[in-house]
């Protein structure tokens, strides 16, 4: 009986969460089976889901077309840049805000997070001008340097840096350490799943940049993969399938990268939140 | 001695052949249109070598912001594509170049008056028109056939439409038409003006314009156009799906439905769009404008002229389904006749359209509006919002006009 | 120790020195000239500004968009309570280990990172008349006439909610996950020998001990849901009554180019923000910082 009420609860739960997924991802869903359409109408009512005669035409048109290679390359260098700068900025900034006592603390902690709450449109094209005095037009440091440093990223670093026991580090200290041992041996090695959960983040959001990486640069062979989509997607390339196809070509890594880091998203939560 | 007079000779020899290079802009030509551009600058610099031309391609969605930060940041092209509407909007501003110092009558007469016209503003020329497009009517043989309607007999006047809409509704149980309703340009095609010429009061509240406004808002309540109002894209996508019979849309979006609904397109055969009291069609009209940071204004006119030129304009109608905006056009092309002559849909459509380019007019224009720039956004906004409202029925034609022409009037008063 | 406290201050400053000097540039030189400019009549294009004091903000209050924008992100608050509960509850179902979860929970994040072309190309096509909600609806007989769910100035802005809801399930799932492993697992054993039902154990544990998730989550939510911008634009671009403060602040940048008025706009939506968080913290308590 009981084992009954198991089986139920089970298949129940997997009825759910497939009944989910199809909510969540039927967008996507669509556009795979575009990318694999061959010379049929795609804008059927109701939509055919099933490619009538399936071909991988489309996944190679979109190399001929735009140099995506080349895109692929440029938002990996972009968001490899990204993310070390990230990383190593908010590990560094947030450690004095959590683990050392200095006038001032709080309050420039509070400074730091005052900016969440502004919006920030017209922030883009001042910093346009800041970009271009400082002589990075056109480059990828110049895309990366505006958010190389994020409220966010300080602030989950510092939550996770609290957690750490006053005792290892202060045991640190009596056997001889001075500060900056104290910080690379002790307190920043116990925030490791913090600076990868951080790195993970900062990888998704640059991997979708488009607009700010566009302003900066002028050279289209330095353009990210957002604008080869955007590029695809125009009203002179009616072409949707090809569109599609890049658009698979572009999410799918970021869901692959998701599925084997989940684990350190939620740690880098865990220590952020429930302090 | 001999060293200086080494040195002075490289020195005047490399001045007498420094390069100038321009930079250009286009709105999402590429990866499309890669080869023509190409051509394009192959061609211009072979027959200017002191000239180097640089090309950047900007997707459209991203294009004002980008062009906005270039230009504050004295970063922007010597020569920017951009339509009327930004032009305009850039010019007001004081962002783009005035022309007329650097060109010739004839030069500017090589292009329809109307289209020049567009971007002519307190007597100064700012753009030059490049590529048009202006809407057809494609219908679907097939619904008519079915519906009892002649296929070689489609509809001239937007009477016509609303009638032959009302027996398609009947008999075959699917939208009629689906319009791109813009208010502002509703009014003008049929001869209503907007504001006075002076542009400080409302003028569009005539019989006519109710008129007009009940004639939708009847084409609503009988369902002959999607009450969804989606537009364009809308309209492309229900063609496609075969639930409309008439699309009345730009030339471009032929080439869509023969790319994304091959079977749609055989039975697809288009008309001249439907005339409203003023005899005008609506163009949708790229430019080349010149930002007023240019270093090289007369370069950058050079290569304007050079790529709106017709030859190289009618070569493009050759790559997407665009018309010159050079009197010279498509009639003189004698690829373009063989193709129409071969039964090509696209062809045929375009030579038709090609012969209404003398009524076309860039509805966006402040000589045809009469809307001062500052206002125009607003003055539109306020209009749309109305003229929507009373199509789907909160307010009754005359109302919808009285609310609009307060409101319209206290923005112009400021 | 005289030489400790040296090296205290040396790192504070090695430390917070760059990331500072990076965020004052980016971050706050932008803010602070945006508030500058918010009293100008600012010619963006060729840098020319003049003063002109308050008149930005009065053009503001006189402007009707301004408050139907104030209206609906007042409205679009609504959106908050809905995410966060069906992401606790997303949250707690995704918390199983059972075969596959992994990837389930990889199909729920898809929609936070769908692109924009993809999001509005999928609604629209949901919402439109013809779509398919009014298919589904008009063949099960729930409804005799097609409604307009993006073009009806009613009902617009609660169309763009749900795609907002849609999109925010996944993200917020993540966070709450988080804070449910977070939560020893004896601790639910000792209610189960205790006797405690589902129901009780959702209301009477598991939700108190998330308080300081749902601090977190509510407070990015709020400003997330204040700030909306995206569903607005892709979705009805501001039409049928849906404008919302951030595209009020594009639209007068972008379309109108009043960069003064934009700007004027920010300071305004600014202070909201900041009332906001403020009531999330006096809501929820003080969590976080109490060392």
């Amino acid at each position: 009986m009981r084992k009954k009420r198991k089986i139920i609860k089970y298949v129940l739960t997997y009825i759910i969460l497939i009944a989910l997924a199809l909510f969540f991802t039927f967008p996507f869903l669509w556009v795979i089976s575009t990318s694999f359409k061959g010379p049929e109408n795609i804008f059927t009512w109701p939509p055919e889901w099933i490619p009538k005669k399936p071909t991988i035409e489309n996944y190679i048109a979109v190399f001929k077309k735009i140099p995506m290679a080349k895109y692929f390359l440029n938002t990996l260098i972009i968001t490899s840049l990204g993310v070390v700068f990230q990383v190593i900025f908010a590990s560094l900034a947030a450690y004095p805000l959590a683990r050392l006592n200095w006038k001032g603390k709080n309050l420039v902690f509070k400074l730091i997070l005052l900016p969440m709450l502004i919006p920030m449109q017209g922030a883009l094209i001042v910093n346009f001008i800041t970009i271009i005095k400082l002589g990075l037009y056109n480059t990828y440091l110049g895309v990366v340097l505006p958010s190389a440093v994020t409220i966010f990223g300080i602030f989950l670093m510092r939550q996770h840096y609290l957690s750490i026991p006053a005792e290892l580090e202060d045991a640190a200290r009596i056997d001889g350490c001075n500060e900056f041992q104290v910080f690379w041996k002790i307190s920043f090695p116990l925030v490791r799943p913090a600076t990868s959960a951080l790195a993970i983040f900062a990888f998704t959001a640059y991997w979708n940049s488009f607009l700010w990486p566009l302003i900066v640069l002028n050279s289209p062979d330095k353009y990210p993969v957002q604008v080869g989509l955007a590029q695809l997607s125009s009203s002179f390339e009616p072409n949707f399938r090809i569109a599609s196809a890049a658009i698979v070509l572009v999410m799918v890594p970021i869901l692959v990268f998701f599925y084997f880091t989940q684990r350190f998203f939620i740690e880098g939560y865990k220590g952020a939140v429930v302090k | 001695m001999k060293k200086l007079v080494l040195v002075f000779l490289v020195v005047l020899a490399v001045l007498s052949f420094s390069k100038v290079t321009i930079e250009f802009w286009t709105l999402s030509l590429s990866p499309t249109f890669d080869d023509y551009i190409n051509a394009i600058i192959k061609d211009f610099e072979a027959q200017n070598p002191d000239i180097d031309v640089k090309w950047l391609d900007v997707p459209y969605g991203a294009a004002v912001q980008k062009f906005t930060a270039a230009v504050t940041a004295k970063q922007a092209p010597d020569v920017m594509n951009l339509n009327t509407t930004w032009a305009i909007d850039f010019a007001a501003q004081g962002a783009l170049l005035p022309l007329d110092e650097y060109l010739t009558e004839n030069e500017k007469n090589l292009y329809w008056e109307k289209l020049w016209n567009s971007t002519v503003i307190d007597g100064k020329s700012y753009a030059f028109p490049w590529y048009a497009s202006i809407p057809i009517l494609m219908y679907n043989r097939d619904f008519f056939g079915k519906a009892g309607l002649d296929p070689d007999n489609p509809p001239k006047t937007w009477d016509e439409v609303f009638k032959y809409s009302r027996i398609i509704r009947a008999n075959l149980d699917i939208y009629g038409f689906e319009p791109n309703i813009i208010a502002v340009d509703e009014l003008l095609l049929e001869g209503i003006p907007i504001v006075t010429p002076d542009g400080k009061k409302a003028a569009f509240n005539t019989p006519e314009a109710v008129a007009k406004l009940e004639w939708f808002q009847k084409a609503y309540r009988e369902n002959l156009m999607p009450r969804s109002l989606g537009g364009y894209g809308e309209g492309r996508q229900l063609f496609e799906a075969g639930k409309l019979a008439m699309y009345p849309a730009g030339l471009t979006m032929l080439k869509h439905i023969e790319t994304n609904s091959p079977d749609i397109y055989k039975v697809t055969d288009v008309a001249a769009y439907p005339v409203g009291k003023a005899g005008i069609i609506k163009a949708s009209l790229m430019n080349f404008v010149i930002p007023i940071t240019t270093k090289h204004p007369k370069e950058a006119v050079k290569f304007a002229l050079f790529i709106t030129s017709p030859k190289w304009q009618i070569e493009f109608s050759k790559y997407a389904t665009i018309l010159p905006s050079t009197k010279q056009g498509l009639e003189t092309s004698e690829e373009f006749m063989e193709r129409a002559k071969k039964g090509d849909l696209n062809a045929k459509a375009m030579l038709m359209a090609s012969k209404s380019m003398e009524k076309a007019v860039d509805l966006n224009a402040i000589t045809v509006h009469h809307i001062p720039s500052d206002k125009y956004s607003q003055v539109r906004k306020v209009l749309q919002d109305y003229w929507l409202k009373a199509i789907k029925g909160e307010y009754s034609a005359q109302e919808a006009l009285d609310l609009a022409e307060k409101e319209i009037n206290e923005i112009l008063a400021n | 120790m005289k030489s400790r406290k040296m090296q205290v201050y040396f790192i504070v400053f090695l430390f917070l020195g760059i990331p500072l000097l990076l965020l004052g540039i980016f971050t706050y030189y932008p803010i602070i000239r945006g508030v500058f400019l918010s009293f100008t009549k600012y010619n963006m294009l060729l840098g020319t500004a003049k003063w002109v004091g308050f008149e930005n903000y009065k053009a503001l209050f006189k402007d009707k968009y301004f408050y139907t924008a104030l209206q609906n992100i007042m409205k679009y608050l609504i959106v908050v309570p809905f995410i966060q509960f069906f992401s606790i509850l997303l949250a707690i179902l995704v918390n199983q280990k059972i075969p596959g979860i992994k990837f389930f929970r990889t199909l729920f994040y898809v929609p936070v990172i769908t692109g924009s072309v993809i999001v509005s190309m999928a609604w629209k096509w949901i919402f439109n008349v013809d779509g398919l909600l009014n298919y589904t609806l008009l063949n099960l007989g729930l409804i005799k006439e097609p409604i307009l769910w993006l073009t009806d100035s009613h009902l617009a802005i609660y169309s763009a909610m749900f795609v907002t809801f849609w999109r925010g399930l996944g993200y917020y799932m993540v966070i709450y996950l988080a804070g449910l492993q977070n939560i020893p697992s004896d601790v639910y054993e000792a209610a189960k020998i205790d006797g405690a039902n589902s129901k009780q154990i959702l209301f009477k544990i598991t939700l108190p001990l998330l308080r300081p998730t749902m601090l977190f989550c509510f407070i990015i939510s709020t400003l997330a849901a204040l700030k909306v911008f995206e569903e607005i634009y892709l979705l009805t671009q501001g039409a049928s009554g849906t404008a919302t403060m951030m595209y009020l602040i594009y639209d007068y940048a972008f379309v109108r180019y009043k960069f003064g008025i934009s700007a004027a706009a920010s300071v305004i939506f600014s202070f909201i923000l900041l009332i906001f968080t403020i009531i999330n913290f006096k809501f929820f308590g003080l969590g976080g910082e109490k060392r």
